[in-house]
C-alpha cells in the first residue's frame, strides 16, 4: 500500500499521546461531555505507553499534610525560585482529587491500619501502580474514546489563519498517512530522551531513565507550528542506580536508608548539616558527582539496615515499576545486594520532573490557537508527576469544553500538501543513511559538547557553539535517512524531532549565562547563579527555520525581554 | 538479548491478526514470523515488561544484558484478575524465586448500589424430589442423572453416585456403605470420586430401586451428583480440622439450602460446581470451581476470597476473582447470584459453551462483574445472612492419607477404616484424588492402628495416581485406565514423586491435561492393522491453586510400553 494514500477523519477534541496525561484528558472530556467525539492518537498503544508502560510505584505528588501554597513552597525551593508559581499551585490545588481517580479506576493503594495512606514523605504516598496504564486504558476504550493505536502523529496542521486545526498521523499498520482535522488539538506526547547518549553500551542501550520512545515529537510539531518553549535548558537528570537505571527513591524515601560514598561517609547528611537545610534534588546528584571527582567515589545507596521485611518491600516496589533491578539486586539469590551504586541518568527534556516544555497559560493553552498542552510536554510546573499530569489535563479540557464549538476548522489544503511532503521524504530518498547512524551521531555531538554524563553535565559557550554547527551539518545530513519498513519510517520521525529539539536546547544552553540548576544546566564559564540577570525563564521559537531566544520574567505578565547574543 | 523468547511456549497467539506481544510493545519492537514471535531490534528494548506481562502463554522473560550484569536469572509474570505473580528462574530454568503483588481492586464487600437486572426466576421445568426421583423414569435420562445414575458401558449395569458434602463420611456412614455394596453390588468396590463422592457400580435394573430406597432411608442421596445441576459441593480436606483453617462446613450447608431452594436448579444450562477452602493453600482447586471460596487466615483474622467461573474440562481455564473480603453472611447471597446468572444467561444450545466460565467469556470480566454484583444486591435483599465462620477447633491434625488405587475401595477396606476410626475417635474425608485423609488427636495412635490393619495396611503406600473409570464402567472410555494404573503401580518405583492422572478418553475425567504427568487414552492401527491401546503422554501440567495445562511428551506411547516410558521422563523433560 502507499502510505500516501490519505484516510480523512475528523473529530471534535484530537489529543496526540494517549499516554498518562492524554488518556486522563479523553476520559474527562468524555464524562463531562459524552455526545463529544474524542478521538487519542497514539505512537504505541494506549494498554502500555509511555513512562507507565512499566508501572508505578508510588503517587509522587500528594499533599499528605500541608497546603497547595507549601506545595509550591517546596517545588520553588527545589528549582531555585524560576517556577511558574501560577501553574505549580494551580496543580497543587488538584493533587489530591487526582490520587482519588487513581483510586477510582482500581488501583489498589496499601494502607495503615488507620486507613491512610502509607507515605513515603509529606508529598509521596505508595500505590500497587503495575496495573495503572491498562486501567486507565480500559477506562478510556469503555467511555468511548476513539483510540487510534500505533498512529503517531508528525505534523500539525493548520487552516488559512495559522491555528492548529488537525494533525497528520502515520497509521503504521494500514502503512498509511491520515489526515484528522479537530476543533481543538491536545500535545500529550510527554518530553524527550535519546537526545543525549545512554549511558549503556550494546544490548543495554536503551535502558534509559526516560521512557525512549518518547521523542518529543509533540515538542518538535509545536515548534514547527511556531509555539514558544520553555526551560530546554533545565535538561532533567535522574539520581539512579547505576547500571538498571532504576529509581532510587525507592531505596530511600521512607526506609531510612542513606546515601554514601565509598568509604560509607553519608556525604548527603554532611552537606546538610553544611547548609543548614535540605537538599534539593539536583544537588544529591551534584555532590554524588563531587564525591566522584574527589576520588571518594563510587557512591552507593547503603541498604544494610533493611531488615527481611524491609527488603522485602523494596523487592515489591521495584517488581511495581522497575522490575528488572530486581534481577540486580537478587544476583545472588543467597546474598542479596547490600550496597546499591549510583549515579546520573541520560540528559532528558521534560516537564514532569523538570520544568521544560510548552509555555502555557493557566488553562494549559501554547501560545498557537487551538493547541494545548498538558503532561511532561508542557513546561513551567516542575515536580507536577501523574497526579500533576492529570491534573493539567484536567484544566484544559475544562477550558476546552467552556468555549463555543465553532465547529471543526478546516486544514488549508496547502499545508496539508507540505506536511505531507515533509512526511514522506524518508521514503522518497534513495540512500543507505539509518536514522540509527544519525541518531548516534545526534547523541555524540550533544553528549560531547553540550554536557553529558561522561561530562559530568557542564559544558560551556565554545563547546555549545561548536555543537550548534555540527547540529545544523547534521540536519542537513539527515535529510537524506531513508526508510524501507514502517518501524523505520517511525523512528526516522523520531530521529529528525531529536535533532530539532537538540538544536532549541543548545539555544537555551547558550541564552543561560549561568549556573542554577547544578547538573540539570552548568556552565563552566558562568559557574555561579546570577540572580540579576538570570532569574528569568529562556524561551524559544522558531521563526521562518530560524530559532529565536528570549527571557521572561517569573511574575506575570512575564514581560518579554530579548536576549543579547551569545 | 534481554527478552526472551522461547519458542516451544509460543504459539504465535494462533489466529489473532497482532501478536499480543506485538501489539503491546511500546516500543513496535515484535513481529512474528513462521508462526512465532520475534524481536525487530533486541537492543531498542526499555526493559518495561509490557510483552512478559501481555503474553498467554507466558513464552516471554527478561534477562538483564550482559552489558550491564554478570546475573544471569531471568524474570518473567503472570497477570492474574487481582495481583500478579512474578517469577525468578535460574540459568537452568529452576524457579528460584516468586511473588505476588495486588495490582487491581476487585469488586470487595459487595455493597455496589446500582439496581439488579434480573428479576427472581421461575423455573417451570421439571423439579425433581428428594432424594432419589427416578425409580419409576429409568427412561428419562435427564431425570436419571440428576438423580446420580449413569449407565455403565455394559448394557443392563447402571452406576449410582452419591454425594458427600466435603468427602466427610463418619465411622457408621462407611459401615452402611459397605453392606450396601454387598447387599446389593455383590462386593464391588466403592469408587472414590475427585469431587469427594462415592459410587456403587454394577447395579442391575432390578436392584437400583431398592438401593436407592435403602441408601434414603441412611439418610443419603444422590440428587444433583450427576447432571445440569448443583453438583456436590466439595471442601477441602482437613476443613474445620486442620489447624489455622477455617470451617466452612455450616456455610457449604447453607450455601446448599439456598440453591437447592431455587427454582432453577434442576434445570440448568449445564453443571455448576462449588468448593470451599479453608485456607489460602485452596485445597479444594478453587480456580477450577465455578465458584470456590477461599479463606485466608492471619493472625486469627479470617478473610475470604470468592474465585469463580472456571472450570475444568477439555481446554482448563482458570477463574478470576469475584469477590474479595466477603463476609460471611454473604457466602449464600453470593452463591445465588452466581447461579442466577448462569439459569438466566448460560448457553442452552452448545453443552460445550455452555459452562459459567462461557457467560463470563461472552460478557468479558468487567461486564460479568457489573452484573454479578447487580445481581448480588438482590439476592442479598431476599436471603436471611449465612451463618458465621469459625476457625477450626478440633485440635486434631492430618495423621496418614489411605492411597486408594483406582479410587476403588472394597467393602472390607471400609469396614476396616470404619472400625479403625471408631477405636482411635479419628476422621476421615474423601480427598480430591483417590485418597482418604485421617484426622485425629493422637496421630500416633491412628498410625499405629492403621499400620496393623491388614487391609489398610497396603493403602499407606503408593504413587499418586489418578485414573478415571474408563473401560472398567465408562461408556465414553476408549482405554483400559486401570489397567494402566496398576502397571504403573507395579513397575514405578515407590519414591516417584510426580503425580500420575489417567484419563480414558479425551473428557479427561481425571484431569490429565493439568497433570505434571497426564495420560489421555489414544487408539492407534499398529503396523499389523490391529488397533492398539495406549495413551498421549503430557508433561507440565499445574494442578495446584493456579493449574495449567501440561505439553505434550509423546503422541502415543502403547499402554504396555508407559512404565518404561515415565520413568526415564524426568531425564527426557529438561
Ligand atoms: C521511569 C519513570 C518512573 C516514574 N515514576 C513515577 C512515580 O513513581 N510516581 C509519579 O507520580 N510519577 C512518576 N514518573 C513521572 C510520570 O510518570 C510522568 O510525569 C508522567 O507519566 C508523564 O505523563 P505524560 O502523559 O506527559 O507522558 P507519557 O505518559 O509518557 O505519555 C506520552 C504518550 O505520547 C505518546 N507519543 C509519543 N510520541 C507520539 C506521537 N508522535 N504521536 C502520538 N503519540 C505519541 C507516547 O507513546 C505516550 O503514550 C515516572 C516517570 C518515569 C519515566
Ligand atoms: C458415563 C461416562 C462417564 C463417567 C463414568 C464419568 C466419570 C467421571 C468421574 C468419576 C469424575 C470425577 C468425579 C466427580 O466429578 O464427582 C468425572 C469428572 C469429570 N468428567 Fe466425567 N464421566 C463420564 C462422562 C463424561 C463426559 C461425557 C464428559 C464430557 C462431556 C465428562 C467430563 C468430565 C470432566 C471435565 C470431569 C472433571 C470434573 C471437574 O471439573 O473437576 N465426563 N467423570
Ligand atoms: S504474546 Fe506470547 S504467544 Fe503470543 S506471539 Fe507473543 S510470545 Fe508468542
Ligand atoms: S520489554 Fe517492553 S520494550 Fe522490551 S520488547 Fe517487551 S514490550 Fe517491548
Ligand atoms: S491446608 Fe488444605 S486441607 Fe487443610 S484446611 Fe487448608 S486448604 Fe484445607
Amino acid at each position: 500500500m502507499n502510505p500516501l494514500n490519505v484516510q480523512r477523519l475528523s473529530t471534535d477534541l484530537l489529543i496526540i499521546g494517549g499516554g498518562t496525561a492524554g488518556c486522563m484528558a479523553a476520559l474527562f472530556a468524555k464524562r463531562a461531555a459524552p455526545s463529544l467525539s474524542v478521538t487519542i492518537a497514539e505512537k504505541a498503544h494506549i494498554r502500555r505507553s509511555g513512562c507507565l508502560a512499566m508501572g508505578l510505584n508510588a503517587v509522587n505528588a500528594h499533599l499528605v499534610s500541608g497546603t497547595p501554597e507549601d506545595y509550591l513552597g517546596y517545588v520553588r525551593h527545589d528549582n531555585y525560585d524560576v517556577v511558574r508559581d501560577d501553574l505549580v499551585l494551580s496543580i497543587g490545588s488538584r493533587l489530591n482529587s487526582m490520587t482519588a481517580e487513581i483510586e477510582r479506576l482500581g488501583v489498589p493503594f496499601p494502607r495503615t491500619p488507620k486507613g491512610e495512606f502509607l507515605s513515603r514523605s509529606p508529598r509521596s504516598i505508595l500505590m500497587h501502580g503495575e496495573q495503572l496504564k491498562p486501567l486507565l486504558a480500559d477506562a478510556v476504550v469503555s467511555s468511548g474514546v476513539t483510540a487510534l493505536n500505533r498512529s503517531p502523529a508528525v505534523r500539525l496542521l493548520h487552516n488559512a489563519h495559522g491555528e492548529v486545526c488537525g494533525a497528520l498521523l502515520y497509521q503504521m499498520r494500514a502503512n498509511a498517512y491520515s489526515v484528522i482535522t479537530a476543533r481543538a488539538v491536545m500535545i500529550c506526547t510527554g518530553g524527550a530522551t535519546g537526545i543525549y547518549r545512554p549511558s549503556n553500551p550494546g544490548l543495554a542501550r536503551t535502558k534509559t531513565w526516560y521512557c525512549p520512545y518518547n521523542a518529543g515529537a509533540g515538542l518538535a510539531m509545536g515548534l514547527r507550528s511556531g509555539a514558544e518553549m520553555t526551560s530546554f535548558e533545565m535538561r532533567f537528570v535522574a539520581l539512579r542506580t547505576k547500571d538498571v537505571i532504576a529509581p532510587t527513591g525507592t531505596l530511600m524515601l521512607g526506609t531510612g536508608m542513606r546515601q554514601c560514598n565509598a568509604r560509607g561517609a553519608d556525604y548527603t547528611r554532611q552537606k546538610e548539616d553544611m547548609l543548614g537545610r535540605k537538599l534539593t534534588t539536583c544537588e544529591r546528584l551534584l555532590f554524588t558527582i563531587q564525591e566522584h571527582k574527589q576520588g571518594s567515589g563510587p557512591c552507593y545507596v547503603d541498604i544494610s539496615g533493611l531488615d527481611r521485611g524491609g527488603y522485602d518491600l523494596l523487592i515489591e516496589s521495584y517488581l511495581n515499576m522497575a522490575p528488572s533491578i530486581v534481577l540486580h539486586l537478587l544476583k545472588d539469590i543467597a546474598r542479596p545486594l547490600r550496597r546499591v551504586e549510583i549515579c546520573g541518568s541520560e540528559p532528558c527534556i521534560n516537564g514532569g520532573h523538570g520544568m521544560a516544555g510548552f509555555w502555557i497559560d493557566k488553562d494549559r493553552r501554547t501560545t498557537v490557537s487551538g493547541l494545548y498542552a498538558a503532561g511532561d510536554a508542557a513546561g513551567g510546573a516542575p515536580k507536577k508527576y501523574i497526579t500533576g499530569c492529570f491534573a493539567e489535563a484536567q484544566m484544559a479540557v475544562e477550558h476546552f469544553l467552556s468555549c463555543e464549538d465553532a465547529g471543526a476548522r478546516t486544514a488549508a489544503a496547502a499545508d496539508i500538501e507540505s506536511a505531507l511532503q515533509e512526511a514522506s521524504l524518508p521514503l522518497q530518498v534513495d540512500s543507505s543513511l539509518a536514522c540509527t547512524d544519525v541518531e548516534e551521531r545526534l547523541q555524540k555531538i550533544m553528549e560531547e559538547y553540550a554536557g553529558g554524563s561522561t561530562q559530568n553535565y557542564e559544558t560551556s559557550r565554545d563547546k555549545l557553539l561548536l555543537a550548534r554547527s555540527y547540529l545544523e551539518e547534521l540536519e542537513q545530513r539527515s535529510r537524506a535517512m531513508s526508510a524501507a519498513t514502517p518501524h523505520d519510517l517511525m523512528r526516522t520521525h523520531d530521529t529528525s524531532d531529536r535533532i530539532l529539539l537538540a538544536r532549541v536546547l543548545v539555544e537555551h544552553l547558550l541564552a543561560r549565562r549561568e549556573t542554577r540548576w547544578p547538573c540539570y544546566q552548568t556552565r563552566l564559564d558562568y559557574p555561579l547563579r546570577n540572580d540579576l540577570e538570570f532569574k528569568a525563564f529562556i524561551n524559544s521559537r522558531m521563526q521562518g527555520g530560524r530559532i529565536t531566544v528570549c527571557k521572561r520574567g517569573t511574575a506575570p505578565p512575564y514581560t518579554n525581554e530579548p536576549l543579547e547574543d551569545a | 538479548m534481554t527478552v526472551r523468547i522461547d519458542l516451544e511456549s509460543c504459539n504465535g497467539c494462533g489466529k489473532r491478526t497482532e501478536g499480543f506481544c506485538e501489539e503491546i510493545c511500546p516500543g513496535d519492537l515484535f513481529y512474528r514470523t513462521s508462526g512465532k514471535a520475534c524481536l525487530r531490534e533486541p537492543a531498542e528494548c526499555w526493559d518495561c515488561f509490557a510483552c512478559v506481562k501481555a503474553c498467554p502463554k507466558e513464552a516471554l522473560s527478561i534477562e538483564l544484558p550482559f552489558q550491564i550484569s554478570e546475573a544471569h536469572h531471568r524474570l518473567s509474570a503472570r497477570i492474574r484478575p487481582d495481583h500478579i505473580v512474578w517469577k525468578m528462574h535460574d540459568s537452568q530454568g529452576r524457579l528460584i524465586n516468586q511473588c505476588s503483588i495486588p495490582n487491581r481492586v476487585m469488586p470487595g464487600g459487595m455493597n455496589a448500589p446500582e439496581q439488579a437486572l434480573t428479576a427472581p426466576n421461575e423455573d417451570t421445568s421439571a423439579h425433581p424430589e428428594p432424594a432419589f426421583p427416578c425409580a419409576a423414569a429409568y427412561a428419562d435420562t435427564r431425570l436419571l442423572r440428576l438423580s446420580g445414575v449413569y449407565a455403565q458401558r455394559r448394557k443392563g449395569l447402571w452406576m449410582q453416585r452419591i454425594k458427600i458434602q466435603g468427602g466427610a463420611l463418619d465411622a457408621r456412614g462407611w459401615q452402611t456403605l459397605a453392606g450396601l455394596a454387598r447387599a446389593h453390588t455383590r462386593g464391588t468396590p466403592l469408587l472414590l470420586t475427585t469431587r469427594q463422592c462415592i459410587e456403587f457400580h454394577n447395579i442391575t435394573s432390578e436392584r437400583l430401586p431398592e438401593l436407592q430406597r435403602d441408601l434414603a432411608a441412611s439418610g443419603f442421596t444422590g440428587l444433583g451428583a450427576c447432571g445440569d445441576t448443583l453438583r456436590n459441593i466439595t471442601l477441602c480436606p482437613g476443613n474445620g480440622l486442620c489447624p489455622e483453617s477455617v470451617d466452612f462446613s455450616a456455610a457449604a450447608d447453607a450455601v446448599r439450602q439456598t440453591l437447592e431452594a431455587f427454582k432453577g436448579v434442576y434445570s440448568l444450562p449445564r453443571k455448576f460446581k462449588i468448593s470451599f477452602s479453608g485456607c489460602a493453600r485452596g485445597c479444594a482447586q478453587p480456580y477450577i470451581n465455578d465458584l470456590g471460596f477461599v479463606a485466608q487466615v492471619r493472625d486469627a483474622q479470617v478473610s475470604v476470597t470468592l474465585i469463580g467461573a472456571g472450570s475444568l474440562g477439555a481446554r482448563p481455564e482458570t477463574g478470576i476473582v469475584l469477590a474479595v473480603r466477603v463476609r460471611p453472611e454473604d457466602i449464600p447471597a453470593l452463591a445465588l447470584a452466581a447461579l442466577r446468572i448462569f439459569h438466566t444467561r448460560g448457553n442452552r444450545t452448545n453443552r460445550h459453551k455452555a459452562r459459567l466460565r462461557h457467560v463470563r467469556q461472552e460478557l468479558g470480566d468487567e461486564a460479568f462483574l457489573a452484573l454479578f454484583r447487580k445481581e448480588y444486591d438482590s439476592c442479598a435483599a431476599q436471603l436471611p445472612p449465612g451463618p458465621p465462620l469459625a476457625l477450626s477447633a478440633s485440635g486434631m491434625q492430618r495423621a496418614c492419607e489411605l492411597n486408594v488405587p483406582c479410587g476403588l475401595l472394597d467393602p472390607d477396606q471400609a469396614d476396616a477404616l470404619a472400625e479403625t476410626l471408631t477405636q482411635s475417635q479419628a476422621c476421615a474425608r474423601i480427598q480430591n484424588h483417590h485418597r482418604i485423609s485421617i484426622f485425629a488427636a493422637d496421630t500416633v495412635a491412628v498410625l499405629a492402628a492403621v499400620r496393623t490393619n491388614p487391609a489398610l495396611k497396603p493403602l499407606l503406600e503408593g504413587v499418586d495416581i489418578v485414573s478415571c473409570p474408563g473401560t472398567a464402567f465408562c461408556a465414553h472410555a476408549i482405554v483400559d485406565t486401570h489397567a494402566a494404573e496398576h502397571l504403573l503401580r507395579a513397575h514405578l518405583p515407590a519414591n516417584f514423586a510426580a503425580p500420575i492422572r489417567i484419563s480414558g478418553c479425551p473428557n479427561g475425567c481425571s484431569h490429565a491435561t493439568i497433570a505434571p504427568i497426564g495420560l489421555s487414552g489414544r487408539l492407534k492401527r499398529g503396523p499389523d492393522g490391529k488397533i492398539r491401546e495406549g495413551f498421549q503422554i503430557l508433561t507440565g501440567g499445574r494442578m495446584g491453586i493456579e493449574p495449567g495445562c501440561g505439553k505434550t511428551a509423546s503422541a502415543f506411547v502403547p499402554t504396555e510400553d508407559i512404565a518404561a516410558f515415565i520413568r526415564t521422563m524426568p531425564a527426557r523433560t529438561p
